[in-house]
């Protein structure tokens, strides 16, 4: 048992954090909330990046999807998409989210498909555009346009 | 007695967070959730915020300042679990002030499975990414509200795991046991043990 003398590491924080000074909940989640906005400006300035990271891996992963060039170009991939999915949802960017999402479940259920390479570059012009300002709008808007994309992206390759 | 109730609530809801003696370090591998978390727990109030994107880069950390907390996330960028590891082993280290830091778990992977694991590696807090800063902010200062005794329990080594509060029908032995760091004075093992 420890020492009742020597407070334990969490109660020196209890008393540190509750010393009766600082501010409330609210006024700090505020202040959180606010410095976060003003990532905004790199946000959108990494989201373009991966994109074009995005495009760069299409065709190592389409030349030969099991290979080990091609696996680990999809699993970076993979990553870079999540990570800007988590962004997004933090910067409250709701198009980035939805195709940031739809490339989520290619990589995650869809993996094998012979269209994965197709679906990757729809979706990286796509978050391009989100960036450049060529693609607006709500949630559903961009769910719409993404499939509209993505289906002409699709077809292509068929004919 | 409601005027009282009223005084009480205000208060309550009034309590005030004074983060800024704190040092906390961030594991995680992406640059953009580094960047985040440093403006986040800025504007939450933290004195001291280091950043890391390895296990390897948070233990040179540790190794050279004192902290007060950790966030990491569970996965490396290769998706390897060397988070969970990494907690894993800390909190067997020597140094009992270290073994013990609170820790926030930040993972996307939220399956059942992932978060017994993380709960079982040691884990003070679990943190559903993406989060908000509101939710951010919920796990840290969830850590010094409801504060939960350190325990040493057979191949288990960390915050005591009980959630609920459940009726005790026998002493509650752990408060004699040599293993039990308690959390504070005053504060039941569990966040939800009857006090």
């Amino acid at each position: 048992m420890s020492d009742p003398s020597h407070p334990s590491p969490l109660a020196r924080l209890r008393a540190l954090v509750f010393s009766g000074k600082g501010r409330t909940e609210r006024e700090l989640v505020e202040a959180g909330a606010a410095r976060v906005e003003t990532l905004r400006g790199d946000f959108e300035f990494e989201a373009r990046a991966i994109a074009e990271r995005l495009l760069g891996l299409e065709p190592i992963i389409g030349a030969d999807p099991t290979s080990q060039e091609g696996t680990l170009a999809r699993m970076s991939a993979r990553r870079l998409t999540r990570e800007l999915r988590e962004a997004s949802l933090l910067h409250n960017y709701s198009l980035i989210e939805v195709v940031t999402g739809s490339l989520l479940t290619w990589f995650e259920d869809h993996h094998t498909s012979p269209r994965l390479p197709r679906a990757l570059r729809a979706h990286a012009r796509a978050l391009r555009d989100i960036i450049d300002g060529k693609l607006r709008g709500e949630q559903a808007h961009a769910r719409e346009l993404l499939t509209a994309a993505l289906q002409a992206e699709l077809r292509t390759e068929q004919t | 007695m409601s005027m009282v109730r009223l005084e009480e609530r205000k208060g309550a809801v009034e309590k005030k967070f004074d983060f800024v003696p704190l040092a906390i370090l961030v594991c995680d591998s992406s640059l953009s959730m580094q960047k985040l978390y440093k403006e986040a727990l800025g504007g939450i109030g933290f004195g001291l915020i280091y950043t890391t994107r390895d296990v390897t880069e948070a233990k040179r950390v540790l190794m050279d300042v004192t902290v007060d907390m950790i966030v990491m996330d569970i996965v490396d960028a290769d998706d390897r679990p060397t988070g969970l590891l990494f907690l894993k082993e800390f909190r067997r280290w020597a140094d009992e002030k270290m073994a013990t830091l609170p820790v926030v778990v930040a993972s996307s992977r939220v399956t059942p499975q992932q978060v017994v694991a993380a709960r079982d590696a040691g884990m003070n807090e679990f943190l559903v990414k993406p989060f908000s800063v509101g939710s951010l902010f919920r796990a840290v200062a969830r850590i010094v509200e409801e504060p939960k005794a350190f325990v040493r329990i057979g191949k288990y080594v960390g915050p005591c795991r009980r959630r609920r509060a459940l009726p005790m029908n026998a002493p509650d032995r752990r408060r004699s046991q040599a293993g039990v760091i308690p959390a504070a004075s005053d504060v039941a093992l569990g966040a939800g043990s009857a006090a």
